[in-house]
C-alpha cells in the first residue's frame, strides 16, 4: 500500500479512441450540436473507531448530447462514448428536438451558446501524484486518534474523499473547452454519550470541509488539531446546557453562514426558480424579476458575490456547461439586490442581469441554473470586537438541521454547538441551539460583518435540485456575522 | 432487456473467470433508459433522454474488502477490458489491505429472472396528449418513463436479473387567490400497465377534480398564529413526514448514533398501539433482493402495534456488528432504509375525514422536513400546497403556509387519534444520480397538537 499512488487519474483522450470520427460527425450535421464529455473517478478512504473501512474508488465517464435545433434545445446521454454511443445519443436528440418543438416553451436565440474555446484546471493538481494512499491512511488514523478524548465518546469517524473530475466539451461551431478538477471533502466527527444524552461535534459541519486542491489540501497537523477540539466539545456538550429560548443577538461562524447563505440567498434568487421551472419540486422564490436593482435584501453591511474565481473555494470554474466564462459579479451590494444566479438561457427569458452559473451534475443530467461560489464579502469588524460588542447573545457553529419553504422565506436552522455570550464574552458552551425566521427580515438585521482575517470557505457536495434531480457541488465563503435580535431555541421548544 | 441481461451475465462471467481461489466479487448492476420531460406553464422546458447502466462491485481477497463502481457501455469487449484493469487495480490494493470487518456475504440463493412488459413509448404523442390534456391550466410537471433494471451476480454462482417499465407525471397546478396569493395544488398519475391512449383520458378526470380544488384556492386565505392545532394529515403529508424517518431504521445507523429512534429501539419511548410500519414485498414496490442478493423476509415488521420490532440489517452491518441479516438495503447515504413499506390502515373512512378533524388544518403536503432534534424524533418543515382551514367538518378557506415543529413520538403516539381505513399508494420519484425503485402505502392521520412555529 505503502507505494500505491492515489491520484488515478489518466488522459482522458486515451478513453475517446473515437474523438476524431465524432468531431468529423458534428460537423456534418446542419444543427448545433455540443457534447460534453465528463468524467469523474472519486475515491472514498473512511476509517471509524481507528478501523479502515472498505475503499471505495467510482468511476463516471459518459457523454451528454445537446441539439440546439431552431431555437429548441433537446438533449442525450450515454455511458457509450464510441461513435456508435454518441451517433446513437446524437439520433435520439434530433428527433426529440424535432418532436417535441411544437410545445417547447422558449425558443432560444444562438447567443445562450457563446463561442467559447479555454480550459480551467484546479489549482496544485500537479502535486496529486506525490500523495499515497498510505498518506490518506495515515491522516485518517491520526484524526481518529486525536477524536479521542475519553471513553464517553463512542462513535469516531474520519473521511477523505477526493474526485478527480473532468469535463471535455466540445461543438459543431469549433468550440472547446477542458476542465479539470480535483475536488476534496474532509470530514471528522466524534460523538459523545452518557444516560441518554447524545451530542455529536465534527470539523464544520457534515461535509462542509469542501475545496479545490493539491496534495497540500490534506494538512494533517490541523486536521488533528480541529479533531481534538471537535472531541473536546462532544463531551462538553454533554454536560452543557440546553440553548436558550428567546430574541438574542446571534452570530453565525463563517461554517454556519455556509448554509444560511446558501437557502435563504442563493435559491430564492436563481433565475429558473424565479421563472418558476422548479415549482413542482424546490419550489419558487419570494423574489420577483422586477425585484432586482431595487429589493433591499439585507443591511448596508450586506454585499454578496458570485465568484468562481477564488482559488481553491469548492466550486471555482472556468466557463459554465453553456460556454459561458466564469466571472466574479456582485448580486446584492449595500443590501441592495441587482443581479441574478442565472444562464444565458434564464438571462435571454428573465431579462434581468446574471452570471455564468449553468451547470450540469454529471454527463448524464442536462445543465440547469446552480449556485457555484457564492460569498458575502468580508466587512470590517474583527471577531473579539464582534462578541465584545454583545451584551446577551449566541455565537452558533456548524449545521446540523435545515429547513426552509418553498418561497425561501420562513426557515428553521440548528446547529452542533452554541456559545454563550454575556457581557461581552463568550461564557461557556451551549447544546442543541436552533434559530428561525423570515429571510428578508433576517438579513435586514445585519449589524456587523466580520473582517477579511475571519473569512474563510466551506462548501457542499450535496445541493439538490431539479428535475430529473441532480446534487451539485457549491462553496460558500464568509466571515462570521452578526445578527440583531433573532428567536433562538434549545430541545423542544 | 434481455439484451442487458446477457451482457450482465456475460460480463461477470468473464470477470469471475479472471478471480483467484482466494477472491469473490459480488456485482449490482443499476440501470435505465429513461425519457425526462420537464414542462412549466403546459410547455415543455427541458427533455432529457438518459440511458445508464452501472455496475457496483464488491470485491474481496482474502477476507479484505474493497468497492467499486464502474458504468457499463454495453460493448463486451470495451466493458470487459475496463473491468480486467480494475480488477488489477483493486488485487493490488487487497494485497495492502488488513482483513474486513464488514465483509459483504456471498448469499446462497435461488437464481432468478423477471421482466416485465416494456412497452415502447412515443415521445411526442405524450407531449401533445400533456399539452391538450392541460390547455390553459398553469401545470408545471416532471415525465419520466423507460425500463429500469437491477441485477446482482457473484461468483459462487448467484445471478438475479429484474426489469421492469414505468412511468409517473408528477406536477403542480398554480393559481392566483382573489386576494393575488401564489396557490398550487399537487397532482400525481401513474397505472402499472401502459394504455398508451386510455392514460390521458383517465389523468383529464383527475384533472377535472383538481379544477374543483383551485376554485377552493382562489378563496382569501387564513393567517394562522403559531400554537398547536387539531390536523388532518393527507397521505401525501405522512409520506413527507416518513421519508423523514426512512434511514431511522438502519441499523447501522443506530450504532452509529444517527437513529431518531435510539429511545424508542431501547425501549424508553412507544408510539401509539394503532400504529404500524411493516416492510412489505408483497406490495411490489421494490425488487426483492439487495446489494448482496440477500433475499429479506416479505413482510417484516418494523413498528408493531407501537412497539419496536426490527431494525433494517444488511448483510455487510450484520457481519461488523454481529448481528443477523435481514437482507436490508442501503439507500441513498449507504445505510439501511425501507423499500417497500406501509403504514397500517386505521378505521376511519377517509371521506369522514373532514367530519372527524371538525376544526382544525387539513394539511394536504408538507415540504423539505428534517430532524430538528434527533433524540426526540422532532422533525420541522412546511406545509405546502393545498392545506385548509377546516370548521365544523366544512373547508373553510386555504392557509397560509406555515412552518411546524413536532415530535414524531407525540404525533404518532398520544396524539395521533386515527389512520384512515383507505390508503394511497407512493411511488417513489427520487431522481438523483438514477431513478429509484422504491415506494409505500400509507393512510392519512387525525392527529391533536400539531404545533406551528412561524
Amino acid at each position: 500500500m505503502s507505494q500505491i499512488p492515489l491520484s488515478v487519474a489518466t488522459d482522458l483522450e486515451a478513453e475517446l479512441p473515437d474523438l476524431a470520427a465524432i468531431r468529423r460527425e458534428i460537423a456534418a450535421g446542419s444543427d448545433h450540436v455540443q457534447l460534453r464529455f465528463h468524467r469523474e473517478l472519486q475515491q472514498t478512504r473512511s476509517m471509524r473507531n481507528e478501523r479502515l473501512e472498505a475503499p471505495r474508488l467510482s468511476r463516471r465517464l459518459g457523454v451528454m448530447v445537446e441539439v440546439f435545433q431552431d431555437g429548441v434545445l433537446s438533449y442525450a446521454g450515454t455511458a457509450d462514448v464510441s461513435l456508435s454511443g454518441v451517433r446513437r445519443a446524437l439520433a435520439e436528440a434530433r428527433a426529440t428536438a424535432t418532436h417535441l418543438a411544437p410545445h417547447a416553451l422558449t425558443r432560444f436565440p444562438p447567443e445562450v451558446r457563446p463561442p467559447t474555446r479555454g480550459t480551467y484546471e484546479s489549482p496544485g493538481m500537479a502535486s496529486l501524484k506525490d500523495l499515497r494512499a498510505r498518506d490518506v491512511d495515515d491522516i485518517l488514523a491520526a484524526a481518529n486518534r486525536a477524536l479521542d478524548r475519553g471513553g464517553q465518546i463512542t462513535q469516531r469517524m474520519a473521511v477523505v474523499d477526493l474526485v478527480e473530475s473532468e469535463s471535455w466539451t466540445l461543438s459543431s461551431a469549433g468550440d472547446e473547452r477542458r476542465q479539470r478538477f480535483a475536488f476534496w471533502v474532509i470530514d471528522a466527527s466524534a460523538t459523545a454519550e452518557r444516560d441518554g444524552e447524545l451530542q455529536t461535534r465534527s470539523l464544520n459541519g457534515a461535509h462542509a470541509r469542501c475545496s479545490q486542491g493539491g496534495a497540500d489540501t490534506l494538512n494533517a497537523a490541523e486536521i488533528s488539531a480541529a479533531c481534538e477540539r471537535a472531541g473536546e466539545e462532544a463531551l462538553q456538550l454533554l454536560a452543557a446546557e440546553n440553548c436558550p429560548e428567546g430574541e438574542f443577538d446571534l452570530i453565525l461562524a463563517p461554517d454556519q453562514m455556509l448554509l444560511q447563505i446558501h437557502e435563504s440567498i442563493g435559491h430564492p434568487l436563481e433565475l429558473d426558480r424565479i421563472l418558476g421551472d422548479e415549482r413542482n419540486y424546490a419550489g419558487w422564490s419570494f423574489v420577483k424579476l422586477e425585484d432586482f436593482g431595487r429589493l433591499r435584501y439585507g443591511s448596508e453591511l450586506l454585499n454578496v458575490s458570485f465568484d468562481p474565481s477564488l482559488a481553491r473555494e469548492y466550486a471555482s470554474y472556468g466557463f459554465d456547461d453553456g460556454g459561458a466564462p466564469a466571472t466574479r459579479e456582485l448580486l446584492i451590494e449595500k443590501g441592495i439586490l441587482q443581479r441574478g444566479l442565472g444562464s444565458l438561457e434564464s438571462q435571454s427569458r428573465a431579462g434581468v442581469p446574471g452570471v455564468a452559473n449553468f451547470r450540469a451534475a454529471s454527463w448524464n443530467r442536462a445543465p440547469i441554473d446552480r449556485m457555484a461560489n457564492l460569498n458575502v464579502e468580508p466587512g470590517s469588524t474583527p471577531l473579539d470586537e464582534m462578541i465584545a460588542g454583545v451584551d446577551d447573545g449566541l455565537m452558533m457553529t456548524a449545521n446540523r438541521s435545515w429547513s426552509i419553504d418553498d418561497y425561501r422565506d420562513k426557515f428553521q436552522f440548528g446547529c452542533e454547538v452554541g456559545y454563550r455570550i454575556r457581557g461581552g464574552r463568550v461564557t461557556g458552551l451551549v447544546k442543541n441551539p436552533n434559530y428561525r425566521g423570515r429571510t428578508l427580515d433576517f438579513w435586514r438585521a445585519l449589524t456587523a460583518v466580520g473582517d477579511r482575517a475571519g473569512f474563510a470557505a466551506y462548501g457542499s457536495p450535496f445541493c439538490g435540485k431539479g428535475e430529473p434531480s441532480q446534487v451539485i457541488r457549491v462553496g460558500h465563503a464568509s466571515p462570521p456575522c452578526l445578527f440583531a435580535k433573532i428567536p433562538c431555541f434549545g430541545r423542544g421548544t | 432487456m434481455r439484451e442487458i441481461q446477457n451482457h450482465f451475465r456475460d460480463y461477470a462471467e468473464r470477470l469471475f473467470a479472471a478471480l483467484g481461489p482466494q477472491e469473490n466479487l459480488i456485482l449490482q448492476l443499476r440501470g435505465e433508459d429513461s425519457l425526462f420531460l420537464r414542462w412549466n406553464r403546459a410547455r415543455i422546458r427541458q427533455s432529457t433522454q438518459v440511458r445508464q447502466f452501472e455496475v457496483n462491485w464488491t470485491y474481496q481477497h482474502d477476507g479484505r474488502q474493497l468497492e467499486l463502481s464502474e458504468q457499463l457501455t454495453l460493448d463486451l469487449e470495451s466493458d470487459t477490458r475496463r473491468g480486467l484493469e480494475q480488477l488489477a487495480r483493486l488485487k493490488t490494493q487487497a494485497a495492502a489491505l488488513e482483513a474486513s470487518h464488514q465483509l459483504a456475504p456471498l448469499v446462497e440463493a435461488e437464481s432468478a429472472v423477471r421482466i416485465g412488459a416494456l412497452p415502447v413509448r412515443d415521445a411526442a404523442k405524450i407531449a401533445n396528449q400533456i399539452a391538450t390534456t392541460a390547455e390553459g391550466l398553469d401545470l408545471i410537471g416532471f415525465w419520466c418513463s423507460g425500463p429500469m433494471v437491477r441485477g446482482v451476480a457473484h461468483s459462487k454462482g448467484l445471478f438475479l436479473f429484474e426489469a421492469r417499465d414505468a412511468y409517473f407525471f408528477d406536477y403542480s397546478i398554480f393559481t392566483l387567490s382573489d386576494t393575488g396569493e401564489n396557490k398550487a395544488v399537487k397532482g400525481f398519475f401513474s397505472e402499472t400497465e401502459w394504455d398508451e391512449d386510455g392514460w390521458a383520458e383517465r389523468w383529464g378526470r383527475q384533472l377535472e377534480r383538481q379544477r374543483e380544488d383551485l376554485a377552493l384556492l382562489r378563496r382569501p386565505s387564513r393567517r394562522l398564529a403559531p400554537g398547536k392545532y387539531r390536523v388532518y394529515l393527507a397521505p401525501g403529508a405522512v409520506a413527507a413526514l416518513a421519508d423523514t424517518l426512512k434511514s431511522s431504521f438502519s441499523y447501522l445507523n443506530y450504532k452509529h448514533g444517527q437513529s431518531a429512534l435510539k429511545d424508542f429501539i431501547e425501549g424508553g419511548r412507544r408510539f401509539s398501539p394503532r400504529f404500524s410500519l411493516t416492510e412489505d414485498f408483497t406490495l411490489g414496490f421494490a425488487p426483492r433482493f439487495n446489494r448482496f442478493g440477500e433475499i429479506p423476509p416479505e413482510r417484516l415488521p418494523l413498528i408493531e402495534a407501537g412497539a419496536h420490532r426490527h431494525l433494517l440489517v444488511s448483510g455487510k452491518t450484520a457481519r461488523e456488528y454481529g448481528v443477523a441479516s435481514n437482507g436490508g438495503e442501503e439507500g441513498f447515504w449507504e445505510t439501511e432504509a425501507p423499500r417497500s413499506f406501509d403504514i397500517a390502515a386505521g378505521d376511519l373512512p377517509t371521506d369522514q375525514a373532514l367530519a372527524a378533524l371538525g376544526t382544525g388544518l387539513w394539511i394536504n403536503e408538507v415540504h423539505y422536513t428534517n430532524f430538528s432534534d434527533l433524540k426526540t424524533a422532532r422533525v420541522t418543515g412546511m406545509t405546502r400546497y393545498a392545506c385548509f382551514w377546516v370548521e365544523d367538518g366544512r373547508i373553510v378557506e386555504p392557509i397560509q403556509d406555515m412552518r411546524f415543529d413536532v415530535s414524531l413520538y407525540e404525533l404518532w403516539g398520544d396524539d395521533l387519534e386515527a389512520l384512515t381505513r383507505e390508503r394511497q399508494d407512493f411511488l417513489d420519484v427520487g431522481t438523483y444520480e438514477r431513478r429509484q425503485w422504491a415506494g409505500s402505502r400509507l393512510p392519512g392521520i387525525l392527529a391533536r397538537n400539531f404545533g406551528f412555529t412561524l
